[in-house]
């Protein structure tokens, strides 16, 4: 959940005036409360200084002080008859109590009057109504609840209530405070008139003053009893607690406007400073988005504090990002430059290469090349140095990339414009290695295998200038060719290359590969090695050039998994072929004129199309005959197409019934009828198509031998 | 061999490949199935490579079918081996050649 900082702010705005009010409200009630006390405390001490002056002052002291001396022995009379408070264990009994006291003073002073006054006290009734009007007067001026005089009982350590400031109620009642009661948990008050004495409680606190009675103008004897001011601390409490609610309504309104005024502030301070940045930086990405020209947007935050600093940093981002994208821009058109130079050097360097597939009636050649990188530093390179010497090379340059490729482009045209120029490969080389030897500070260098097929002798003979051993595939088996290696080429000045001659014979094909093959790793780090690759060409011994390509190339794609090239791979099949197509069907069918027209294609392939459709007919009609026709327990049909020099030899046999086709006449139709006979066609036709034909019926088998020039 | 019928103003048969032993009669049998209401029959040659005798006896057949019928039959397109193989044989006489 997303919570706008204005929202954050105003929380903690709240958080804090509400601690800060709290804060406040504390200190206003701790000092209210100890302004409060002090000032009762203040004023309990005046009423009582006022007590203390009224009960001794001249006009009222007899009043007063014989008042109490009277109140006090009447209540001492009844008190002494009854020290004990029963402790009373009902209301009603307390009440019997009671009515039983108030009997007894009625009994005394039958004039009692009612309930304003105690029926005892009724002889001084002007003093008591004078005290009691007195301790009323002092309890509202000090502000205190209760006013009350009583006297110390030493010999038991009690306070006895003689009289208080109430009128016409009976409220002692309540409060165990009705003259003759007594409490025994006051300490004996201090007889000192001015030094106060002052009680606490905790929920009260009481202050006395000792009544002396006055003898010429002197104080005399024990106090008489003492006065009483008590003041109810809950009433202050009370009051604090009106102040502190005043107080907190007060400061919460200031405290709710505060907060508003600092959300409003925050907001044209911070939120709305924020907002123009936020929505700055949105437009921007949106322009970075849509792939337009873009141009940096200033937020124009003018707050001169943090925020406009950010605004600033953000423009000034704005301005890097807008520079990067446009020099990210330059460079990738300047790879994609590159890389399209890549791609038309590559395509010129492979053009540079001979076909991948030559095929004519006396060699074969199938070429694969796979750079690591664009261009490669390997090459292949096959021509004719006359009509029976077929030159060949393959070559590594050390290194890869542009480089290895220059140096392989000039390697190559050297090669070749020499050997053209009818040298011995041993010259060549001597003259190669001198050329290449010069302005190479790069220090290339190449390994090659050159060779050249003399087509009449059936010999190859080659110069291995440090490159990997080819393979000879003949008939009797594969082996890597045993050979001299000599020093690679660009290596040491003036090396004389010793060159070596096999025989070649027809059907021989030499295998030549770079290290790219046999050295490319897996994930193990192993190698490809030459195990591999004899074992591939094994598996291919009788299949096609092209074959042995793919099954190569798919054991090298199987064993280095997904490891990426790191050299260039080359392949090169050079065959010397011996153009001889022989094959024996048993009890054949119409399939085999099929079988044998494809094979024929296949190994005849560079025979010219309109060739290859007239061996067609040939075959469909010579084999159709003998399918058709010829009957043995187990016919054998035997057809053999040999290359001699410019002429195919054909030779069919069958060991059927005697049939010689030729003895057919020929038939040429000049007109149509409706009865028109068909048959006699096929001669006509092979004959038209062939040079020469023979019919034999030799151990039991017709022969036929024809031969057509190609 | 692919055999391509196509029916419309005139019947077009276009054959891709050899007219050899074994197709001969894949025609013979294509052409067999056909209902045909055109009145010009057309093969079309340009695709075949070669035609042998077994070849040629299947067009004769078609010859003298559409010569009962009286349509119009027409081989169109024909490559240097084929035009010899009619020549040799006269064919070339009795087939309209185009």
């Amino acid at each position: 959940m997303k919570v706008s900082i204005r929202t954050k702010i105003i929380l903690l705005g709240a958080v804090l005036s509400i601690l800060a009010t709290g804060i406040a409200l504390l200190v206003s009630y701790l000092s209210s409360k100890s302004a409060l006390t002090n000032q009762l405390d203040t004023s309990v001490q005046n009423s009582m200084l006022d007590l203390h002056d009224t009960f001794y002052a001249d006009l009222f002291r007899d009043d007063y002080i014989e008042g109490t001396e009277a109140v006090k022995d009447y209540i001492v009379g009844i008190y002494n008859n009854n020290p004990d408070v029963p402790e009373f264990e009902s209301v009603e009994e307390e009440k019997e109590y009671l009515t039983h006291l108030y009997a007894y003073m009625y009994y005394i002073y039958p004039d009692f009057k009612g309930l304003i006054m105690y029926p005892g006290l009724a002889a001084f009734s002007k003093q008591y109504i004078a005290l009691r009007s007195l301790l009323n007067s002092a309890k509202i001026l000090s502000g205190g609840n209760k006013a009350y005089i009583a006297f110390y009982d030493d010999d038991r350590d009690r306070l006895v209530y003689m009289i208080d400031d109430s009128f016409g109620k009976l409220e002692y009642l309540n409060e165990e405070r009705f003259p003759g009661t007594y409490k025994t948990n006051m300490a004996k008050p201090s007889d000192d008139s001015v030094n106060i004495s002052t009680y606490s409680t905790g929920k009260t606190i009481i202050k006395s003053i000792p009544i002396y009675k006055i003898y010429d103008e002197k104080v005399v004897g024990d106090p008489i009893a003492y006065v009483f001011l008590e003041y109810d601390y809950n009433k202050t409490n009370e009051e604090i607690i009106k102040t502190t609610l005043i107080n907190f309504a007060t400061l919460g309104s200031v405290a709710l406007l505060l907060i508003i005024l600092y959300a409003l502030v925050s907001h044209f301070l911070i939120v709305k400073n924020l907002k123009k940045l936020s929505s700055s930086t949105m437009e921007f990405t949106k322009a970075l988005n849509s792939g337009e020209e873009i141009k940096s947007i200033n937020p124009n935050v003018k707050s001169k504090d943090e925020i406009e600093q950010l605004s600033e940093s953000f423009v000034s981002l704005e301005d890097e990002i807008i520079n990067y994208i446009s020099v990210i821009k330059e460079e990738t058109i300047t790879k994609e430059r590159m890389n399209a130079e890549l791609n038309v050097a590559s395509k010129i360097q492979l053009a540079a290469l001979p076909n991948k597939q030559y095929d004519d009636k006396d060699i074969s050649v199938r070429a694969y090349i796979q750079s690591a990188k664009e261009v490669g530093g390997d090459f292949y390179d096959y021509f004719y140095l006359d009509e029976t010497h077929l030159a060949f090379c393959i070559c590594d340059v050390s290194g890869k990339g542009v480089p290895a490729s220059l140096f392989m482009m000039r390697g190559k045209e050297l090669i070749k414009s020499k050997l053209l120029s009818n040298n011995s490969i041993e010259n060549v080389l001597y003259d190669v290695n001198n050329s290449l030897l010069n302005n190479n500070e790069e220090g290339l260098f190449i390994t090659a295998f050159v060779g050249i097929i003399d087509l009449e002798k059936d010999e190859l003979t080659f110069v291995s200038a440090g490159h990997e051993r080819p393979f000879i595939i003949t008939n009797e088996g594969i082996e890597q060719l045993k050979c001299n290696s000599n020093f690679i080429l660009s290596g040491i000045k003036d090396f004389n290359y010793k060159s070596e001659t096999i025989q070649f014979k027809k059907g021989t094909t030499i295998f030549l590969h770079t290290d790219g093959l046999n050295e490319a790793i897996n994930a193990q780090r192993e190698e490809f090695g030459y195990e591999r690759i004899l074992s591939s060409l094994d598996e291919t011994k009788n299949s096609s050039l092209d074959e042995k390509i793919t099954n190569l190339n798919n054991k090298l794609k199987e064993f280095v998994g997904d490891e990426e090239p790191f050299d260039d791979e080359t392949l090169l099949f050079v065959q010397n072929i011996n153009l001889e197509l022989d094959e024996k069907y048993e009890n054949p069918g119409f399939e085999v004129i099929e079988d044998y027209t494809n094979k024929f294609n296949n190994m005849f392939g560079f025979l010219e199309q309109k060739k290859k459709y007239e061996f067609g007919i040939i075959f469909d009609e010579l084999l159709n005959n003998v399918v058709s026709y010829e009957k043995a327990d187990v016919l054998i049909l035997e057809v053999n197409a040999k290359l001699e020099k410019d002429t195919i030899k054909l030779t069919v046999s069958s060991n059927g019934q005697e049939y010689n086709p030729l003895l057919n006449k020929d038939n040429y139709i000049d007109k149509y009828s409706d009865d028109l006979q068909f048959g006699g066609f096929g001669v006509t036709i092979i004959k038209n198509l062939v040079d020469s034909i023979r019919y034999n019926r030799k151990d039991g088998k017709n022969v036929l031998t024809l031969t057509k020039k190609i | 061999m692919e055999i391509n019928i196509k029916h419309g103003d005139n019947l077009v048969i276009e054959l891709t490949g050899r007219l050899d032993t074994i197709t001969s009669t894949e025609l013979a049998d294509a052409v067999a199935k056909e209902t045909i209401t055109e009145n010009l029959i057309i093969i079309d040659f340009k695709n075949l490579e070669y035609i042998s005798s077994a070849g040629l006896r299947v067009l004769l057949a078609l010859k003298k079918q559409f010569s009962e019928e009286n349509k119009e039959f027409e081989i169109h397109n024909l490559n240097d081996v084929i035009k010899e193989v009619f020549n040799v044989t006269g064919f070339i006489n009795i087939l309209t050649v185009k």
